[in-house]
């Protein structure tokens, strides 16, 4: 929607015939307002509703103060008027303190003067408003305002810094994801010469019958199989990746393979039922073992470290004591710490959950190397090595092997750490002091002292 | 003193002492919050001759940096205009007074009223904006904050 010249034809005659109005100046600004009217008028024309540098005597402040005042002014000082505040020089000159917006300032051609603080507040208003067009025009010639402010080293260097670091981010995003690709699909290659041997690792990647390793036989398989395995071998040590394991090698390895059924079983077959594996050893280990585990975990807990959830069953188990049921070893011992020791062991939470984490990460990452290094080991057996000819059975064998050896190793320090707890006892001071005495080491009296 | 109230001030002195455009009128100027003007269009137009229209300007407090809240409102013997650019709750759709847009502090409370007044002086529509029923029921906005779409540069 634009405005129609009709409005601006309005407004023209309008002020021209205020002009012709304002009959009688003092004779000293006369000859100021004759000069002045054309360009006035012309100006007006161009937009409504604006008249600026009006004639001195539109005023009516001004009027009984004139002659003497006017007289030492230079004959061409018109009254100006800022058109954002719409205060004039004439009032200015009669009281100063009137005027709270700066100097008088000139930015465009046409003939619109205005307070260098209004002008400021417009032009800052501007600049935030949401359609911000970057250039400030003025409203009646669309000439460029342009203004300069005081350099600053600082603030240059800053804005240069956040430009630059603007447009660096997608290429270090770019930058940070080939690497992690990269250092992915490395571990991945590395990965399956670890646990495959070189032989069946070659076949793999180069093909059947490749000698070249030009011949590298890359398809969207290794593309996204390789950089993937970290992710894989890091996701299965958690619960989240029990759904999606079994499915993954059917994607990468088993597609082009028929399955049959051979001792010992093709490398293919043997990747695909290895998820399989995992989890029925994983749920067993939870119906069976896990139970045992956890509740000579609590042991060194103090009591009123457990938390709510556990707290029903603490009490369950105190209910089945009173009753006499019988249970099993491990929870009467459990019960009897329970009732025998009442102290505070604080254990940091935090801490132990992000050394575990990187635990977690860094034995997921190491567990290939740890299988080699096992399946090398079962290779120095002559019975295996003829039972299992191949690197890789023996590797994956080892790596089974060794998640079995882990898991039973925990399960033995864990009885061995509650049971020593349980040993513990409280050293009466009369006691530690007779120690001490008849010790007379140097060090202990420096103890003592401190 | 604020800005605005000095620069309304300002505007009314120069309207008591010269007066409005033919068919201008002010109506109310109590406070420097809000003001009510009557327009009346002249000319051959049929469908809005003789009558007259009520606008109510809102002032903010950064006047006239921002542009006043400018609505069509009805009373006694004053409706809404009918114009494809002025909903019938009295919401106007002029670029004028958009503060992103057509607005800047050389506009004042005539030449607005001007615009208005040319606005309808050059319309032949009889009918109300595209969806006007809708907006008009669900609308909660200020009219300075609606975003509309200024694309229409036959009236």
């Amino acid at each position: 929607m634009s405005q129609l010249p009709l409005s601006s034809q309005h407004i023209a005659t309008n002020s021209s015939s205020q002009q012709q109005q304002q009959s009688s100046p003092p004779s000293s600004v006369r000859g100021a307002t004759a000069r002045q009217s054309p360009r006035a008028s012309a100006s007006s024309q161009t937009r409504p509703g604006v008249t600026v540098r009006v004639a001195p005597s539109s005023s009516s402040q001004s009027i009984h103060s004139t002659s003497a005042e006017r007289s030492i002014q230079e004959p061409e000082e018109e009254e100006r008027r800022c058109w954002i505040c719409h205060g004039t020089s004439t009032e200015e000159l009669e009281d100063p303190t009137i005027n709270t917006h700066g100097e008088w300032k000139s930015p465009c051609k046409c003939a619109l003067v205005a307070h260098e603080g209004c002008l400021l507040e417009w032009i800052a208003d501007l600049q935030t408003s949401q359609h911000k067009t970057g250039k400030v025009t003025c409203p009646q010639c669309k000439t460029e305002i342009k203004m300069k402010q005081k350099d600053s080293v600082v603030l240059d260097i800053v804005n240069g810094a956040i430009k630059a670091a603007d447009a660096s981010i997608p290429v270090f995003i770019l930058w940070l994801g080939s690497m992690v690709w990269i250092g992915c699909t490395v571990y991945g290659v590395n990965s399956v010469y670890l646990i495959c041997g070189s032989e069946f690792a070659n076949n793999l990647f180069l093909g059947q019958n490749a000698t070249e390793f030009t011949d590298l036989n890359w398809s969207w398989r290794l593309a996204m199989g390789l950089p993937s395995i970290p992710i894989v071998l890091i996701g299965s040590r958690t619960r989240y990746m029990d759904a999606i394991l079994p499915v993954i090698p059917f994607v990468f390895f088993v597609n082009s393979d028929p399955l049959h059924l051979t001792f010992p079983p093709s490398p293919a077959l043997t990747l695909a039922v290895l998820p399989y594996i995992r989890g029925a050893y994983n749920s067993l280990w939870d119906r069976f073992l896990a139970p045992y585990e956890k509740e000579w975990l609590k042991v060194g807990l103090p009591a009123g470290s457990t938390s709510a959830q556990e707290a029903p069953a603490i009490q369950h188990r105190v209910e089945h004591n009173l009753d006499n049921v019988d249970i099993p070893d491990a929870l009467q011992a459990e019960v009897e710490v329970e009732r025998q020791w009442h102290g505070n062991v604080r254990v940091d939470n935090i801490l132990i959950n992000g050394t575990s984490l990187s635990r977690t990460i860094v034995g997921a990452l190491l567990f290939p190397g740890v299988t080699a290094v096992m399946g090398s080991i079962l290779g120095r057996i002559p019975f295996i090595r003829n039972r299992l000819p191949s690197a890789f059975h023996r590797n994956i064998l080892g790596g089974c092997l060794f998640v079995l050896l882990k898991d039973l190793l925990r399960f033995y320090f864990t009885y061995k750490r509650a049971k020593q707890f349980r040993t513990r006892q409280v050293i009466n001071y009369e006691k530690r002091k007779r120690a001490s005495r008849s010790g007379r080491s140097s060090s202990s009296r420096a103890e003592s002292e401190a | 003193m604020s800005f605005a109230v000095r620069r309304l001030q300002k505007e009314l002195s120069k309207i008591h002492k010269d007066g409005l455009p033919q068919g201008i009128s002010l109506v109310k100027a109590d406070d420097f919050d809000e003001w009510l003007l009557d327009i009346r269009v002249f000319g051959e137009n049929p469908l809005y001759k003789g009558q007259r229209f009520r606008l109510k300007f809102k002032f903010g407090n950064n006047y006239p940096i921002e542009p006043p809240e400018v609505t069509f409102t009805t009373g006694l013997e004053r409706q809404i205009p009918m114009h494809p650019h002025i909903y019938s709750n009295g919401i106007i759709c002029l670029d004028l007074l958009s503060p992103s847009q057509g607005w800047s502090p050389v506009q004042n409370v005539e030449s607005v009223c001007v615009s208005i007044q040319s606005m309808l002086a050059s319309n032949r529509k009889n009918e109300r904006p595209e969806g006007n029923d809708e907006f008009v029921a669900r609308n909660t906005k200020s009219p300075k904050h609606i975003n509309f779409v200024y694309d229409d540069p036959t009236v």
